[in-house]
């Protein structure tokens, strides 16, 4: 293992890594020849991070699979790929094979099927030292297996050697990746959006992990991402693709603090961020990608830009550099005709530029905290409880414990309000949503709506009660029915109730036009739409019925930054107009924070904090919001350097098997820290969920409340 | 492990044991051996009649009859034919012929299957795949009698052509063969050949589609990229990592396979001539037998059923997500 | 500190909601369009209406039928007057060949639409309710699974001897839904799982509308093609059966009792084998290819191209 400096300083002058020009890559398709990347230049130097931007469809995983030659057969490339002085394109798969995972290794997005099921992650790790190298010997190749998985952060590595990948969490099986590739010690890794499947609690840890590999291995970093955070804090230079080019690239200081493309600017400005001042406005970017088949000439980004003119519909702007003493490596370089108009001036943030730019409305107001007494509570859920059997097995299937999924949470729900529930995955805010959306009696524990307790009220009751709470999924694609007219669809509440089909019609056009879409859409089908129309399309399906309560199942986390900001946009105006109550249930504490009056934060079934947002937010007292908070990046590089970083340690407990006493203690750093008899007092008393401030409860011990953003 | 095995092993008695009641009944509602008797020029007199009805216990009512004739099975005892011959002694020697045709024939179609398989799916889209495709259309939409049919008519050019009689179209053994044990071992695989070939044949074109599949299911794993990318070769990432997990859902139709092959036993066993467990069901049909229709039952449910568990054993043996 | 545009935003308006691109081609166009490039499946396509239309036409302008003997031709080879030859009795192969023909091709059509609509019905309702029923279902299955059907319908073959071969297909169809059940089964699972059948249910509409209304659509591209290859699996067990005798009885034919009667004088007298076994293998053949064809076109918009497509995009 080379002992190189870590984030040793990389000079102007200093020859790259990787050089990548002029690379395009396409792929035929039903529609025509599809262009993936056209044209991409970008250069990674060692022990130098590079993050690679946008949003789905820009091209980036396309250009890291065809760095490391792994493309699918029928993809044509053409272009130079440069590592240090070999040129990658045309290499036969025997050459290639003698580079990858020798001179590049790839880490890819979803770690739950990154590894092959059937052998021990050891052999696997193992495989990837011997690869090269079959000097190693069997039993040397394992005991390296060893030390690279302890490395990464594996506890117990000799014995997790032996654990197949699916006894693994997905942030340990990424570890595991990230083992095997740096295994044979190479110069460059890719790492393909690393960290997407994962929760923000593990990301973090992932993120140290991959920063330890670059100490150890000295490897230029290409890090791949949709996630402005993620890059703000471990990128050192940061390359924005929009429609398969690079549109701007340069140091990420000056990027985030001064974009010069208008598409990074409204991607900046679309993101909520965990550090905004009170509640502004998120920049939507109207309009969708454009297709990549037959692109127009012209500036692909000229038709959702708030600023085009004439000249950006004749010819494509390439990068350019946005001062005349930019260094060709350093430098920051944006593709915009405009580049030389955009100035700086010192007194606005790039946010409220953004909102400048691209107009964004005023933010809705938030229900006023202090009549909250006064005002009826539409849901009030107490000692809620749902349990599953645990079954194991595919083929010899039987019961072996019960899942705690939910485990006796109290909350409520006031008119016009929006409680968000956060939690990250497995921590049973989906199972309690569906508890509550069933209309069933629960195992225990009361769920009232509206004031109606749903175990005692009958068929006609329940009826009522269905119409007056309704849902939207998360997933836009799936839960709209693909065979059905998009009119269909939010009309079959409507001809459920009985509504007749002239009156049915006339609502569909206004909801329609309430979500922003236009009524001729009607009778096109869920496949025509994006992610983000489609999500209008729940919308307004949830809406048909004039409900008093929606439910919303993570609503925005499966769409594109620059669609989310358009849909958490509609939903807060509708909240105003409507004078809805909102259940917002979200793993992003950003788009919590943007959307809730209140907030919930739930941990293995249990809810741990309470209490209105802003005290939540600004003084968190359970340990657990706090490393939450912690972790959310903020697309901001110099707050983000800046930032007090809790990261926890452990895995989270299985649901099944929850520790006793308090449920957060085996990876707690209060606990950690603790007198012997102050540890006995978390592992014996579960912590009731106490007042500590006004309209604000966080079961704790031992709080301490803590100012994080 | 053991428990969930025993617990699976007794679901599947008690789905054999109702399947061969319900043909049990079935066949002794509608045959009528008696009926055939007394058809018989001369007829034959009426004390005959009483004791063969007498014999075959057919004054009694049908669940009574079928206890009987369960009881009996652990002594070996599976009744008496129409002919008045006992059942049991001749079970043992049919089963063996049987399973030593559809093992020898599984084995080799499986074989075939996937090598055929594989190479389709990893030359997609070009010549061998088309070919092999095309060729197992062609095989799967031939029933076993036109294969049958096309092999002896095959075999017996052959032998024309060559002057010998190597390939024997018809019989498990020459009858009153004798030599020593090694003549007889290579008479026997003369006669095993074609109707080894009759059943491998579909077999491996009808399983090499699905090996097919799931190959190709595999080739686009995200698994196989983080393979790629240690530095491996296509080849061997191919084999280790993509054959292996695509012969995980493989294993359980394989398995599978040799149960559904006996189900279609009697068709090659009759074309051949073989005087195995599916001729005899023929037979049985012809004689209006219920005792011998039944046992022939127990006898292909007992081998489903063992398949479906050797399946199960199979898929968590080559699983370990679903091993214990 | 930040950038700021030169000149008044104002004076570029943001364009607002842009119209959205062209409306993508339509699911049932693209599959149209899949099915028409697989050229296997086209051809098998064509051949089956070819031989529909042979089979139900010979009548019209064929002078000889399957029952009349050409008392100067015993056995004769195909020739002008006899295009198949004839067998031993005289009767004229082309005729009968063709007449055997139209009875595979009827129980396969029916076969196929019964067994798939039994087995669209029974294996969405123990997916979607799951419990108790659901296991006696799924019990059924395995039980008519383990007992042969060849066996069941040998057995029964000599009680129906004489009536009507509607029958007959009623037995065929019986035995041959259990699968195409369990596929539909597990594909109700999952289905039921997704998003917009749990949103129907919430809403409160009842099982058998969300069934309906939301699932069976879902499935109805499978069970076409489903339908298809079980309409190949009909004729050949029609055949087999026939082939042994329990099936269709003389003195009507169909191409297993002819391929029976020609199997003796394969090498004798080959046009009385060969000339029933090619059509049955052509016709088994071409539904088959039309059937995986129609299968590989929706799975490609669904499964495998579209994660091909989705992996390319990024």
């Amino acid at each position: 293992m080379s002992a190189q400096p870590a984030g040793r300083p990389a000079t102007t002058d200093e020859k790259p890594l990787l050089s990548i020009s002029d690379l395009r890559v396409s792929f035929p398709s039903e529609d025509g020849e599809v262009a993936a990347v056209r044209g991409l230049d970008l250069t990674v130097r060692a022990g130098e991070v590079v993050g690679v931007v946008g949003e789905s469809g820009s091209g980036k995983s396309v250009s890291s699979l065809a760095t490391i030659g792994l493309l699918p057969g029928q993809a044509r490339v053409s272009g130079s790929i440069r590592l240090r002085d070999r040129e990658l394109i045309g290499l036969s798969d025997k050459e290639m094979s003698r580079i990858r995972g020798r001179r590049i290794a790839m880490v890819f997005q979803d770690p739950m099927s990154a590894l092959t099921p059937v052998y021990k992650v050891g052999d696997q790790v193992a495989e990837a030292v011997r690869a090269h190298d079959r000097t190693i010997g069997r039993a040397a190749a394992a005991k390296r297996a060893v030390e690279l998985l302890d490395l990464v952060g594996i506890p117990r590595a000799a014995d997790a050697t032996q654990a197949f990948p699916h006894e693994f969490s997905g942030g340990m099986r990424q570890r595991v990746v990230i083992a095997i590739a740096i295994a044979a010690d190479p110069d460059l890794i890719l790492a393909d959006e690393p960290t997407t499947a994962l929760d923000v609690t593990v990301q973090a840890q992932v993120l140290d992990v991959l920063a330890t590999a670059r100490e150890v291995t000295g490897a230029g970093i290409l890090l791949i991402t949709h996630d402005l955070g993620v890059v703000a804090g471990f990128a050192d230079r940061l390359v924005v693709m929009y429609a398969g080019k690079a549109v701007e690239t340069g140091p990420v200081d000056r990027v985030y603090r001064a974009p010069r493309m208008p598409y990074t600017l409204g991607l900046l400005g679309s993101v909520p961020r965990l550090d905004d001042e009170g509640r502004r406005p998120l920049v939507p970017i109207a309009g969708r990608p454009p297709s990549l088949v037959d692109l127009p000439p012209g500036c692909p980004f000229a038709p959702r830009c708030p600023v085009v003119v004439d000249a950006c519909h004749q010819a494509e702007p390439e990068l350019v550099a946005v001062s005349e003493v930019e260094s060709r490596t350093d430098g920051q370089f944006a593709a915009c005709v405009r580049v030389a108009e955009l100035s700086a001036r010192a007194e606005d943030s790039v946010v409220s530029t953004a909102v400048k730019v691209f107009q964004a409305g005023e933010p809705a107001a938030p229900a006023p905290a202090a009549d909250r007494p006064r005002r009826a509570p539409v849901l009030e859920v107490s000692g809620l409880v749902k349990h599953f059997p645990v079954t194991k097995g595919a083929v010899f299937r039987r019961t072996i414990g019960t899942v705690h999924a939910v485990d006796g949470i109290d909350f409520d729900i006031a008119e016009q309000e929006t409680l968000g529930l956060v939690g990250e995955s497995g921590c049973g805010k989906t199972t309690a949503l569906m508890q509550i959306l069933e209309l069933a009696t629960p195992q225990a524990g009361s769920v009232r709506l509206f004031g109606e307790d749903v175990a005692t009220a009958d068929r006609a009751t329940r009826n009522r009660l269905r119409r007056d709470i309704q849902v939207v999924f998360q997933d836009p694609i799936a839960s709209l029915d693909p065979r059905m007219p998009i009119g269909d669809i939010i009309a079959e509440p409507l001809r459920l109730h009985k509504i007749p089909a002239t009156r049915a019609r006339e609502r569909v056009a206004e909801l329609l036009d309430l979500v922003g879409l236009s009524p001729e859409h009607a009778v096109r089908y869920p496949g025509e739409f994006s992610g983000g129309q489609r999500q209008r399309v729940s919308i307004a399906r949830a809406l048909a019925l004039e409900p008093k309560l929606v439910v919303l199942d993570e609503p925005v986390s499966a769409l594109d930054v620059s669609v989310q900001a358009g849909v958490l946009n509609l939903l807060a105006e509708l909240r105003t107009r409507l004078g809805l109550s909102f259940l917002f249930v979200s793993h992003d504490l950003s788009v919590i924070r943007h959307v809730a009056d209140r907030i919930a934060v739930m941990y293995l079934g249990q809810i741990v904090e309470l209490g209105a947002a802003e005290s939540v937010l600004a003084t968190a007292t359970h340990p657990y919001t706090q490393a939450l908070l912690s972790a959310v990046p903020i697309p901001d590089p110099v707050a983000e350097r800046r930032r007090e970083r809790i990261v926890l340690t452990g895995e989270r407990p299985s649901p099944a098997d929850p520790p006793s006493g308090c449920r957060f203690r085996t990876r707690c750093f209060v606990h950690s820290q603790l007198s012997e008899k102050d540890k006995r007092k978390c592992v014996e008393v579960a912590p009731p969920l106490l007042e500590r401030g006004a309209d604000h409860q966080a079961a704790c011990h031992f709080p301490r409340a803590r100012r994080l953003i | 492990m053991p428990r969930f095995l025993l617990r699976r092993a007794i679901n599947y008695v008690v789905l054999c044991l109702i399947a061969v009641f319900l043909t049990f009944t079935l066949a002794s509602l509608t045959f009528d051996p008696i009926g055939v008797l007394r058809h018989r020029q001369p007829p034959p007199p009426a004390a005959t009649l009483a004791d063969k009805i007498d014999q075959l216990h057919l004054d009694q009512p049908i669940p009574q009859r079928f206890l009987t004739w369960l009881a009996g099975i652990p002594h070996g005892n599976f009744g008496v034919s129409v002919a008045g011959d006992p059942i049991g002694p001749d079970v043992l020697p049919r089963a063996m012929i049987s399973l030593r045709l559809f093992l020898a024939g599984t084995i080799i179609g499986v074989l075939l299957a996937v090598i055929v398989g594989v190479a389709g799916a990893v030359r997609q889209y070009r010549f061998t795949d088309y070919a092999t495709a095309i060729g197992s259309y062609i095989l799967i939409a031939a029933p076993v009698f036109v294969i049958g049919g096309l092999l002896k008519y095959g075999a017996v050019q052959v032998n024309l052509a060559t002057g010998s009689d190597f390939l024997q179209t018809d019989l498990e053994v020459t009858p009153g063969f004798s030599g020593g044990l090694g003549a007889e071992l290579v008479d026997r695989f003369r006669h095993l050949i074609l109707p080894t070939l009759a059943i491998a044949l579909p077999m491996a074109a009808q399983y090499s589609r699905y090996q097919r599949n799931a190959m190709l299911d595999v080739l686009g794993a995200d698994f196989l990229r983080t393979a790629r990318a240690k530095g491996l070769r296509r080849g061997k990432v191919l084999v280790r990592h993509g054959l292996r997990t695509a012969l995980i859902p493989m294993s359980t139709l394989f398995a599978w396979a040799f149960g559904t092959m006996l189900v279609g036993g009697p068709f090659t066993e009759h074309i051949f001539d073989w005087h195995g467990m599916g001729a005899w069901l023929i037979d049985g049909i012809d004689t209006q037998d219920a005792n011998v229709t039944t046992t022939v039952t127990l006898f292909v449910a007992g081998c489903v059923l063992a398949s479906g568990l050797l399946a199960d054993l199979a898929y968590a043996a080559l699983d370990p997500r679903v091993r214990i | 500190m930040t950038l700021i545009i030169a000149d008044d935003p104002a004076a570029h308006p943001p364009t607002g909601r842009r119209p959205e691109p062209p409306a993508p081609v339509g699911r049932g166009r693209l599959v149209l369009r899949r099915l028409l490039r697989n050229k296997l499946a086209v051809s098998g396509a064509v051949v089956v209406v070819l031989l529909y239309l042979l089979a139900f036409s010979y009548s019209w302008y064929w002078p000889w039928n399957y029952t009349m003997s050409d008392s100067n031709a015993y056995l004769s080879p195909p020739t002008g007057t006899h295009w198949f030859g004839t067998d031993k009795d005289g009767i004229d192969m082309y005729a009968q060949v063709l007449r055997g023909l139209q009875k595979s091709l009827t129980i396969g059509l029916l076969v196929g639409v019964i067994s798939t609509s039994l087995a669209a019905i029974v294996g969405s309702v123990a997916g979607y309710f799951r419990g108790i029923g659901d296991r006696v279902l799924m019990w059924l299955v395995d039980l008519l699974l383990i007992l042969p059907n060849f066996l069941i319908l040998s057995v029964l073959s000599p009680s129906f001897r004489g009536r009507s071969w509607l029958i007959f297909v009623a037995l065929i169809a019986a035995f041959s839904w259990m699968i195409t059940a369990r596929i539909v089964r597990g594909m109700t699972m999952s289905l039921r799982e997704r998003e917009f059948v749990t949103a129907a249910r919430l809403m409160g509409v009842p099982a058998w509308k969300v069934i309906g209304r939301h699932i069976l659509p879902q499935l109805s591209s499978l069970l076409i093609a489903d339908a298809t290859v079980n309409v190949a699996v009909a004729i050949l067990t029609e055949a087999s059966l026939s082939y042994f005798g329990f099936g269709i009885q003389l003195p009507d034919v169909s191409l297993g009792t002819l391929i029976a009667g020609g199997t003796g004088s394969a090498v004798t007298f080959p046009w009385l084998f060969f000339i029933p076994a090619g059509f049955l293998v052509l016709t088994v053949l071409a539904i088959n290819l039309l059937g995986d064809g129609l299968r590989d076109a929706l799975d490609a918009n669904s499964g495998r191209a579209h994660r091909h497509r989705r992996k390319n995009a990024r």
